[in-house]
């Protein structure tokens, strides 16, 4: 009797407390400054262009597979007011796949890439929690404007180099010598997988005779099916071109220097997880979505009857092929 | 009977069955806010001021809602155990007086009444189970005819020893205006305490209230016997539940806190229902509370404070009451006389009771702070 | 047929005994399960002749996903083992590839890995202390568990980013060094835990029906438990105080003066108690690393692709459900492992589950397994 009383009694007292629950939608939670939701991509004012030089490095060390990145030549390095040679080229995010572990953020070398606080990102359709790369840079730019990141004094490598001289190191920044060793091995063999990936694909623009109303002029009469068709056969080409890469060295590999280099070099710190297979297959993996994208387009054009456009789309619909 | 009195009846009738309906939404939604305060929370507050439009629009949602009958069911009787379940608590009400005068239907024989249509509606509960071919459902309606049936006894028990106690004031013992005048100032609650606790106990099983939830204890049977309803059907279970709760609160008032009688109800009579509620409001916040912290009894202990404690308890709570009014009877004390010997008794035997539970309860407890001290 | 109610159907009866047995599914979807958990009960009344548990429903293919993935990504698999007490099971990776790596970890990392482990385990309990009262039938105290189990998890994301799956501790260290004001934020909150832990105590310790539902319920003995594997405060309810923090030390905790609160039935009663000094016993921990939290590095010089060499290590640590192994075979040169095994608490622990629910009524079975605090997104992986 005497326990249920205390029990009862415990209680009374609760209730002379204030409440502790907050009306949710109308009082918004304080969010700590670290707080993660899903990443977004930050904006580089001064030149301006995004951070982001699509290195893939978070594409890789994402656990989930839901960042998918392409690296494509900076128009404004040509032009001399950028220093990036390479800027991305598209950046998709499937929120839905992923679970704000803040991998990406960590392990990204241009400080492009941070944790929003986006946390009520639902939606009624799960295509839309697809985020490509304006949607991602406009979260971007919000996060600045909240004051939750602002843009970085040093680069990253150079304050992680601060930091290990310092005696503290950052995230994972020391390398001992045999790690840079097989680090570069590694490289050295997924730029290898990469050209020849490249030399596999570059035929099929050139070669493929089955279809010559595709080959450079594109009318807008291509057949979905068709060009599904043909970046399945890019796919495996490349698939297959990617295997014999790896097993011998492939010889002629001083195609094109600055093209890879570059992005290469600035990547080499990152933890790249350079197995062969598994450049191979997020290169396919890319391939085969540009593939699918580039049906889609034609397919939409072809709805819409559009001639004049098509042929600046029909450049990037080549799968898998950095323009040359 | 004229055409003018069936047309007033009716009126009446429409009226108290709404306005019942109505309070019993606001009884839901003062335990959703009670409850919210217990336990620190803010609970209901989007409809309405105060969330207090809530409940109304649960119930929209429910009635708007499909109503899916599962392919196997009886039909017949899967249909007819709703009303089963809500009739016999709104029947109640014909004899339940708000004042002297506001009463449908002033029945000399009220309470005998009351235990009768108390007993009902087991019989809903056990067709509700029986028909929605669900052996949760299934479970769930024998441990309400179960526990209906145990906890009846203790209930009928403590409100006959009332009726033996308005016997010395009044002579309509048995109608429930009869016995809000024979308490007068002095409400049973204080003549008769251990009555009123054992009424209480009874009630809480009877409306299946926290501990003695277990016909629909929703941890075990997920929802006893309304597993199989839907939309407005199951409403009609869940208001049917409230409902009970406020006549049972009701009834309790009338029966131990002495109804609409307060001060200066005399004089100003708009005054006593409003008393009649607030004191029935105290009973069923009371309720409300006890539900915050308490666990649930197993169905055997249950059973076991019923036969065990409850039922001897009233047993011997109906004994004093009647041989000390049969012995006023004999010697012709003074009313105070009667009720000071038996309102001592009564404690006394409250104490007691407490004091056996507790007693029984201390030696486990005993055993287990020694094995938790170090 | 489909006026018959046909209530014979729902009834095994026995031909030859003409024993009448009512078979009962209780979950995957039941308030009572704890997650999707799924138990098939033949009842005869309302007691409890077998039960059969099923498991399953959660499979996820932790173990697989893992020989996918490099040992940094792995860290995000742990965190969504046991979803009440990430950190522990992130504390018990990290350590096994440090330990096949041979990395030192820094003081202060050990540090941190503890406070907020002893931080999760708190959490966890009074998870536990909400459900079990949830599945005794009372309502409070699933709310104060929560209400105290929230405060720990702001300080959780203040630390991590985030509330529940924080990904935040490295092999080699931590994430990140702890956030300004953590050591007073923490003990501010060490002092809110314990006027939350007495209100916890005061609701249902000494309630009267609540040990009429739990004394004496589900207890087997010791033996069996330990033929069965169990761990954790199941088994320390029945007085073998075996915890991985003092038997097989690890981290900073020999540093630290704490004891391993034991019972001696093994009743559900028991179960509750040790878990309740066991949060009395977390909270003074963190007081005492808190007082001994010291500055430098929070992460240890570690390579930036990990390989750790050929050859296989088991760790093992104390979780709040028991005793959480993981077993890492690294092939070498690799930078995802062969193979990694998981001996999971709540998975060994559930294998005792018909043992104990034999026999009791239907809703000893509720109290029983909620009891045994299981994690379904460890048990089935």
């Amino acid at each position: 009797m005497l326990g249920t009383f205390k029990s009862l009694l415990t209680t009374m007292k609760l209730a002379l407390k204030p409440p502790v629950t907050a009306e949710y939608p109308s009082i918004a939670p304080a969010l700590a400054p670290r707080f993660m939701a899903h990443p977004v991509l930050t904006w580089d004012k001064e030149v301006p262009e995004p951070y982001c030089t699509g290195c893939l490095v978070c594409m890789r060390i994402c656990p989930t597979d839901c960042i998918d990145v392409a690296m494509m030549d900076n128009p404004k390095y040509a032009e001399g007011d950028s220093t990036r040679r390479k800027i991305v080229e598209y950046f998709d995010l499937n929120v839905a796949d992923c679970i704000m572990c803040g991998l990406c953020v960590e392990y990204c070398n241009f400080d492009a890439i941070i944790m929003s606080d986006n946390f009520d990102a639902s939606q009624y359709a799960r295509p839309n929690l697809m985020y490509d790369l304006d949607q991602l840079l406009e979260a971007g730019k919000e996060q600045e404007a909240k004051g939750r990141w602002s843009p970085p004094e040093a680069k990253k490598s150079q304050r992680r180099a601060a930091a290990q001289s310092s005696g503290t190191p950052a995230a994972g920044a020391d390398a001992s010598g045999e790690d840079r060793v097989a680090a570069a091995r590694a490289k050295a063999a997924e730029l290898r997988a990469q050209r020849a990936a490249e030399r596999g694909e570059a035929p099929p623009a050139e070669v493929t005779t089955t279809a010559p109303e595709q080959a450079s002029s594109d009318t807008p009469a291509v057949d979905p099916r068709v060009a599904a068709a043909r970046a399945k056969a890019a796919e495996l080409r490349a698939q297959r071109a990617a295997e014999r890469g790896e097993a011998p060295p492939a010889a002629p590999t001083t195609a094109t220097p600055e093209q890879t280099e570059t992005p290469a070099s600035e990547q080499a710190s990152a933890d790249a997880p350079a197995v062969d297979p598994r450049v191979a297959e997020a290169r396919r993996k890319a391939a085969e979505l540009r593939a699918q994208r580039a049906a889609e387009r034609a397919a939409q054009e072809a709805a819409n009857g559009e001639s004049s456009d098509s042929e600046s789309e029909s450049d990037n619909s080549k799968p898998g092929t950095d323009a040359e | 009977m004229s055409l003018l009195d069936l047309i007033t009846i009716a009126i009446v009738v429409f009226v108290l069955f709404n306005g019942i309906l109505t309070a019993v939404l606001g009884v839901i939604w003062a335990e959703r806010k009670t409850l919210a305060r217990l336990q620190q929370r803010v609970g209901p507050s989007r409809t309405g001021p105060s969330g207090i439009l809530q409940t109304a629009a649960d119930a929209i949602k429910l009635m708007l809602k499909e109503d899916v009958r599962p392919g196997s069911v009886n039909i017949v009787i899967f249909y007819l155990a709703p009303l089963l379940i809500f009739t016999p608590i709104f029947m109640l009400w014909m004899v339940l007086p708000f004042g002297p005068d506001w009463v449908l239907s002033d029945l000399d024989i009220g309470l005998f009444y009351i235990i009768a249509i108390l007993g009902l509606s087991v019989v809903g509960h056990v067709l509700a189970g029986w028909a929605s071919n669900n052996k949760y459902a299934l479970l769930g309606s024998a441990r309400n005819a179960a526990q209906l049936i145990s906890y009846e006894l203790p209930l009928v028990f403590a409100v006959l020893a009332v009726g033996l106690l308005a016997q010395t004031a009044t002579d309509r013992p048995f109608s429930l205006a009869g016995i809000v005048e024979a308490q007068g100032s002095v409400p049973y609650l204080i003549i008769m305490p251990l009555g009123f606790i054992l009424f209480l106990v009874g009630a809480l099983a009877e409306t299946a209230r926290i501990p003695f939830d277990i016909p629909h204890a929703e941890e075990e049977i997920v929802g006893g016997a309304f597993v199989e309803y839907s939309g407005i059907r199951w409403g009609v279970f869940f208001l049917t539940e409230y409902a009970g709760l406020a006549t049972m609160a009701f009834l309790a008032t009338i029966l131990f806190l002495g109804g609409w009688t307060g001060p200066f109800s005399e004089q100003v009579p708009i005054l006593q229902p409003f008393y009649l509620l607030v004191k029935m409001a105290g009973i069923i916040l009371v309720v409300f509370w006890i539900r915050a912290p308490l666990p649930r009894l197993r169905i055997d202990q249950l059973m076991a404070f019923a036969w065990k404690i409850a039922i001897p308890a009233s047993l011997l709570n109906l004994l004093v009451v009647a041989t000390v009014v049969w012995v006023q009877h004999q010697n012709g004390w003074e009313l105070w006389v009667t009720s000071v010997t038996i309102s001592v008794v009564s404690i006394v035997l409250a104490a007691a009771t407490g004091i056996y539970i507790q007693r029984r309860r201390e030696q486990k407890l005993r055993q287990f702070r020694q094995r938790w001290a170090q | 047929m489909v006026t018959d109610t046909g209530l014979s159907a729902n009834i095994v009866r026995d031909p030859v005994t003409e024993q009448a047995e009512l078979s009962i599914n209780m979950g995957p979807q039941h308030p009572a399960t704890h997650g999707v958990f799924r138990m098939v009960l033949t009842l005869d009344g309302e007691r409890v002749v077998d039960v059969y548990p099923h498991i399953g429903y959660l499979h996820r293919g932790s173990e697989r996903l893992a020989e996918g993935e490099n040992f940094q990504q792995i860290t995000t698999l742990f965190d969504r083992l046991d979803y009440v007490a990430n950190f522990n099971n992130e504390w018990v990776y990290v350590r096994a590839v440090e330990k096949a790596m041979g990395v030192e970890v820094p003081a202060r990392a050990d540090y941190i890995r503890l406070i907020l482990s002893e931080l999760n385990r708190i959490a966890s309990h009074l998870l536990f202390y909400g459900t079990y009262g949830l599945d005794t039938g009372a309502m409070n105290p699933v709310m104060l568990g929560f209400r105290d189990r929230e405060r720990i998890q702001q300080i959780f994301e203040g630390v991590t980013g985030a509330r529940m799956m924080h990904n935040y501790f490295r092999i080699g260290g931590v994430k990140e060094d702890l956030p300004d004001g953590f050591v007073p934020a923490v003990r501010a909150l060490l002092d809110q835990l314990k006027v939350g832990y007495e209100e916890a105590r005061g609701t249902l310790t000494e309630s009267e029906i609540f040990i009429e539902r739990t004394a004496g319920i589900g207890a087997i003995p010791a033996e069996d438990l330990l033929d069965y594997g169990v761990t954790g405060p199941l088994l320390r309810a029945a007085g073998i105080d075996y915890d991985i923090r003092k038997a097989d030390p690890y981290s900073v905790y020999e540093e630290l003066d704490f004891r391993v609160p034991t019972g001696q039935t093994g009743d559900c009663y028991d179960r509750y108690m040790v878990r309740m000094l066991e949060i009395e016993q977390s909270i003074s921990i963190v007081a005492q690393a808190l007082d001994k939290l010291p500055d430098g590095p929070f992460l240890g010089r570690v390579p930036r692709i990990l390989r750790p060499p050929e050859g296989d290590v088991y760790v093992h640590g104390e979780n709040p459900r028991g005793d959480l192994g993981v077993y890492l075979v690294s092939s070498g040169g690799t930078v995802q492992p062969y193979r990694l095994k998981i001996r999971g608490p709540s998975f060994c622990n559930l294998m005792a589950l018909p043992a104990m629910i034999r026999g009791s009524y239907l809703a000893d079975a509720t109290v029983i397994l909620g009891s045994m605090d299981i994690v379904l997104g460890e048990v089935d992986r």
